[in-house]
């Protein structure tokens, strides 16, 4: 009988009981070993990426976010540069906690990884509604000025 | 009087998702399932955005790229890929959400499995995109200091 059904007929819920029912059974192993491999492979591609783009930023012509130089600028690339490597480091960790876990028949480490899952998608969540909005202004702002230029 | 209880070996060395475990995880688990919520509705409206500006753009000033007009689409088709690949990652995270969240509560280890495979192809499908994404800002760095 899971939660909802118990809920439904009144009874009392232990939560408890429902987690304790699931294991890292040798499936769930192999699953979280590959997770653990290609998030460490998004995660350093990521960070290095992020690198090559703070270098650029600072010592190349190039530049990710060139907005006229100012104030905006260093916030956007502040935001871009900083914020994505911050949520892939939290990926790099939950790697690797996962994949110790794993190695080690650890479920602490696993567990301890999940809690490291959750900050990720907790970052990532809120700077995803950020950078959405930047773009979708930014299109918004190309879009007026092309339409004006073409009257 | 023997009063020891045997467990099998295997149960010995069974691993399980505590109760903290169980409760970080459904919180990344609601976390999850906004991030591919947002990510499938600001990438579709980006999607057909350039879809729409793209051909638009296209037509207005075709005459004018005709020499590089295959290039054009070739870049506008491979923004919209980049831009249908998160869409399917976000799907499968999604998926994922939705699996883990009926696996713990259903209690089903086969649904929760099913949910760790759908994150292992999210996962899959971001290392190459910013694999790719890493090796396109490597040539063009390269490509730019070397080759102008």
């Amino acid at each position: 009988m899971d939660i909802q059904q118990q809920q439904e007929q009144g009874e009392p819920v232990n939560e408890l009981e429902n987690f304790f029912n699931i294991s890292f059974d040798s499936a769930a192993r192999d699953q979280l070993r590959q997770i653990a491999l290609w998030a460490k492979i998004c995660s350093i591609t990521s960070i290095c990426g992020y690198l090559i783009e703070l270098y650029l930023w600072l010592f190349g012509q190039s530049r990710f976010f060139s907005v006229g130089g100012g104030v905006l600028e260093v916030l956007l690339n502040l935001l871009v540069i900083g914020g994505g490597a911050t949520i892939n480091y939290f990926l790099f960790r939950f790697a690797r906690a996962v994949s110790r876990g794993v190695q080690n028949m650890d479920a602490l480490h696993v567990n301890s990884g999940f809690n490291i899952l959750r900050l990720y998608f907790k970052a990532a969540g809120i700077l995803v509604i950020f950078i959405l909005s930047l773009v979708f202004l930014a299109f918004v702002g190309f879009l007026l000025s092309d339409l004006q230029r073409m009257q | 009087m023997d009063n020891t209880i045997e467990l099998p070996k295997t149960e010995l060395l069974e691993m399980n998702l505590d109760y903290d475990g169980g409760q970080t995880l459904q919180e990344a688990v609601r976390w999850s399932k906004f991030l591919a919520i947002a990510s499938i509705a600001g990438m579709g409206l980006l999607f057909l955005l350039f879809a729409g500006y793209g051909s638009y753009y296209i037509a207005v000033n075709g005459q004018e790229l005709s020499s590089a007009l295959g290039i054009v689409w070739l870049v506008l088709i491979a923004i919209l890929i980049y831009f249908a690949a998160w869409i399917v990652a976000a799907i499968v995270l999604l998926r994922f959400s939705r699996q883990v969240k009926r696996g713990i509560s259903h209690q089903d280890q086969t649904l929760f499995n099913r949910g760790l495979k759908s994150l292992k192809i999210t996962f899959v499908i971001l290392g190459i995109i910013s694999s790719l994404t890493l090796l396109l800002t490597l040539y063009s760095i390269i490509s730019t200091n070397f080759f102008n």
